[in-house]
């Protein structure tokens, strides 16, 4: 009898601690998720705010594979003002993240 | 430092893209190896540019939701436009047939039918002839009028009725 109370408090305990782990990582996944959502939101708005002048650059280097020199010919400015506003943009979009505090 | 800091900050968009010299990126990893305010940058950068992929890959799904209905109901009008299309096809063809079924009996009216107006046409000529004649004495003038008036009710579809007519007026 007690052996066999012992076997179900193992395999209750057992259960327990599992969900316990399950619901830690639950938890871990939904912080993260919740973390990325802000940090998506605040991205967002920064992209919003963006100027089209810095916005188009950006857009055809790191979506459309262009380099700096084709870039220049489509908006007909030279490859260093190109790559001028490519660091202006980055660097907005980069510190509205560190604004909020990058998680490590 | 500082102004290290500072010169490696303008720098580091271009080291994240790969596009500094050999000499500038090392001297940059060698800054970043001890400075965790640029590693941070660094981060924020690699990040938001993740993000906007994100952003970005988002729209372009949005996008194609639009494009698809527009697609579907493209594809649901096509038998629409081809069953108009094969009523139109239909009344054409059901017209043609019509016509050619019809035509071997026309043309048997025509020739009655040219041939009657020949006759008629030439009578009328020749009653508008005759009436001229008459026309050039001046007593006569009552009885071409009726002669005239004649033309124009027996043979109302003729030149000469239509001659006759403006003589009348």
């Amino acid at each position: 009898m007690e052996h066999r109370s012992r076997r179900t408090f193992q395999r209750h305990a057992d259960e327990i601690l599992k969900r316990k782990l399950e619901t830690q990582k639950d938890s871990k996944a939904a912080v993260e998720n919740a973390i990325m959502a802000e940090e998506l939101e605040i991205v967002r708005n920064s992209l919003q705010k963006l100027d089209d002048l810095l916005l188009a650059p950006m857009v055809l280097r790191y979506f459309c594979d262009f380099n700096s020199k084709e870039i220049g010919k489509i908006l007909a400015l030279s490859p260093s003002t190109v790559r001028s506003r490519l660091r202006e943009a980055r660097m907005i979009l980069a510190k509205g993240l560190l604004e909020r505090g990058l998680e490590p | 430092m500082k102004k290290s800091c500072k010169e490696v900050k303008e720098m580091l968009v271009d080291y994240a893209d790969g596009q500094l010299s050999q000499s500038d990126s090392s001297k940059v990893a060698e800054h970043l190896s001890k400075c965790q305010e640029c590693r941070t940058v660094l981060d924020a950068l690699q990040k938001s540019l993740e993000l906007v992929g994100v952003i970005w890959a988002d729209s372009l799904a949005e996008t194609d939701n639009i494009r698809i209905p527009f697609i579907k109901t493209r594809k649901i009008r096509w038998p629409r436009y081809a069953a108009i299309a094969a009523s139109i096809l239909l009344v054409a063809i059901a017209s043609i047939v019509w016509h050619t079924s019809t035509q071997p009996k026309a043309s048997e009216l025509t020739f009655a039918e040219i041939e009657r107006k020949i006759t008629e046409s030439g009578s009328a000529a020749r009653l508008l002839a005759a009436a001229e004649l008459l026309s050039d004495n001046p007593e006569a003038e009552t009885i071409v009028k009726q002669q005239y008036q004649y033309i124009v009710e027996a043979y109302p579809e003729t030149t000469a009725a239509a001659k006759a007519k403006s003589r009348i007026h």
